[in-house]
C-alpha cells in the first residue's frame, strides 16, 4: 500500500519536476546552496500533502500552489538582511555576437529582469509563463482575477523598462 | 530582448535550452524525507529550548537549593513560593509552543492554502506567538529574577534582602538588563526579521 502510494507519487511529481526547479530558481537565482534547501523544502511539503490532493485542480496547479507557498514564506537560515545588492551589469551586445549567444543573453536579462520583482510578482509572472490563466493564478495565489490581470499588465511593462534600461 | 520579442518567447527559448532535470527516486524521497523530519524536529527543539532555558534554569536553582537545605522552612518555603509563580507561566509557554507547531494545514482532509492564505496564517500565528511571548517576557522575566535574587541573599548575603535593600536592587537591574539584551536577540532572530518578512509579503499581496 505504502509502496504503492509512493510510486504514485513519485510518477506525479517527476512528470512536473521542472515546476519545482523553476520555482526554485525564479526565487534563489544566485544561491545554489538555498536553492537545494528550498528544493528539498518544496519535496518534502509534496510528500506530506499528497493524500489531501483529491484531483479537484490539475496536478500542475496544486503543485505550482504547495512550491509556491513554501518559496514565499521560505525564511532565510542565516541572520543575514535580505539581498539589497544591484543584479550584476548584463553584457553588451557585439555587433557580431551570433544568434545562439544572443537568444541565450536574452534569456538572461529576462531572468535578471524577473529577479527584481517583489515575491507575489515573481509568482504571477512564473505562473502566467508557465501558461496558466487567470483563474488559475488567481486560484493559486489567492488574488482577484482582476488583481492579477491588472497586476500583469505591471509587471509586463516593468519587465520591458528593466530590459530596455540594461540593452 | 529585442522589442519584437515577447517575453513569452523568450521564456519558451529558455526552457527549450534547459537540461532534463534528474528525475527523484525513491531513494532520493527517503533521504529528502528523514532530513526534513530530522531538521523539523531541531527547529522545534531550538525553539523550544531557547524559549524555557532561563525557566530551566531557574527550577534548577529552586529544586537544588530546596534540597539543600531541607530543613530549613524560610527557604524551603521562598523556593515553593517561586516554583508556584512560575509553574503557570511554563504551562502556558508550553501550550503556545505547542499551537506555534502545529500546522492547521496538516490536519487531514485539509486542502493547501493559496499564498496569501498561507502568508496570512504563518503571520497571524507567528505574531500570536510573539505577542504572547512578549507579554509572558514582562511578567517572568522580573518575577524569575526577584526569585533568584531573593533567594540568593537569603543564603549567602548576611542580612538577606532587608538588610540589604540598595545591594538586592542593584543585582536585581543588573540581572534583568542581561536578560532583555539576551531576549532582545533572540526575538530579533526568531521573530522580528521573519515577521518583518511576511509583513512585506502581506503587504505586496494586500497592494491591489
Amino acid at each position: 500500500m505504502r509502496a504503492e502510494w509512493e510510486t504514485a507519487f513519485l510518477t506525479d511529481v517527476n512528470q512536473n519536476i521542472r515546476i519545482v526547479h523553476r520555482v526554485c530558481h525564479t526565487y534563489f537565482p544566485r544561491d545554489a546552496m538555498e536553492r537545494e534547501e528550498v528544493f528539498q523544502d518544496i519535496m518534502y511539503q509534496l510528500w506530506k500533502s499528497y493524500p489531501q490532493f483529491k484531483g479537484e485542480s490539475k496536478f500542475s496547479t496544486w503543485m505550482h500552489k504547495v512550491a509556491l507557498n513554501t518559496a514565499i514564506t521560505h525564511i532565510r537560515r542565516s541572520t543575514r538582511e535580505p539581498r539589497t545588492e544591484e543584479l550584476p551589469e548584463p553584457i553588451a551586445h557585439a555587433p557580431d555576437m551570433n544568434e545562439h549567444m544572443h537568444r541565450e543573453e536574452e534569456v538572461r536579462q529576462l531572468y535578471a529582469a524577473i529577479d527584481t520583482l517583489m515575491g507575489i510578482d515573481k509568482a504571477i509572472i512564473l505562473l502566467h509563463l508557465e501558461d496558466q490563466d487567470y483563474d488559475e493564478i488567481a486560484a493559486i495565489t489567492g488574488l482577484t482575477k482582476t488583481n492579477v490581470s491588472v497586476r500583469l499588465v505591471r509587471i509586463r511593462r516593468a519587465l520591458k523598462e528593466y530590459v530596455e534600461r540594461n540593452q | 530582448m529585442a522589442p519584437s520579442n515577447g517575453i513569452e518567447n523568450v521564456w519558451k527559448e529558455g526552457i527549450a535550452r534547459e537540461a532534463e532535470p534528474a528525475p527523484l527516486t525513491g531513494k532520493d524521497l527517503q533521504v529528502i524525507v528523514s532530513s526534513r523530519v530530522r531538521k523539523e524536529f531541531k527547529t522545534v527543539s531550538e525553539f523550544v529550548w531557547a524559549a524555557i532555558v532561563y525557566q530551566i534554569i531557574l527550577y534548577s536553582f529552586l529544586a537544588r537549593t530546596f534540597i539543600r537545605h531541607w530543613g530549613d522552612v524560610q527557604i524551603m518555603l521562598l523556593c515553593l513560593a517561586g516554583g508556584a509563580c512560575y509553574i503557570p507561566l511554563t504551562v502556558a509557554l508550553i501550550r503556545r509552543i505547542k499551537t506555534l507547531f502545529r500546522r492547521p494545514s496538516e490536519a487531514p482532509g485539509t486542502p493547501v492554502p493559496d499564498v496569501f492564505r498561507k502568508v496570512e496564517g504563518e503571520y497571524a500565528r507567528l505574531a500570536d506567538f510573539f505577542r504572547f511571548k512578549k507579554r509572558m517576557d514582562w511578567i517572568g522575566v522580573p518575577v524569575s529574577c526577584a526569585i533568584i535574587v531573593l533567594v540568593t541573599f537569603t543564603l549567602f548575603v548576611k542580612g538577606g534582602v532587608e538588610g540589604n535593600p540598595l545591594g538586592g536592587l542593584v543585582v536585581f537591574a543588573v540581572w534583568v538588563g542581561l536578560s532583555v539584551i539576551a531576549i532582545h536577540a533572540e526575538n530579533k532572530k526568531r521573530f522580528i526579521s521573519p515577521l518583518r518578512h511576511l509583513e512585506l509579503l502581506l503587504d505586496d499581496l494586500k497592494r491591489s
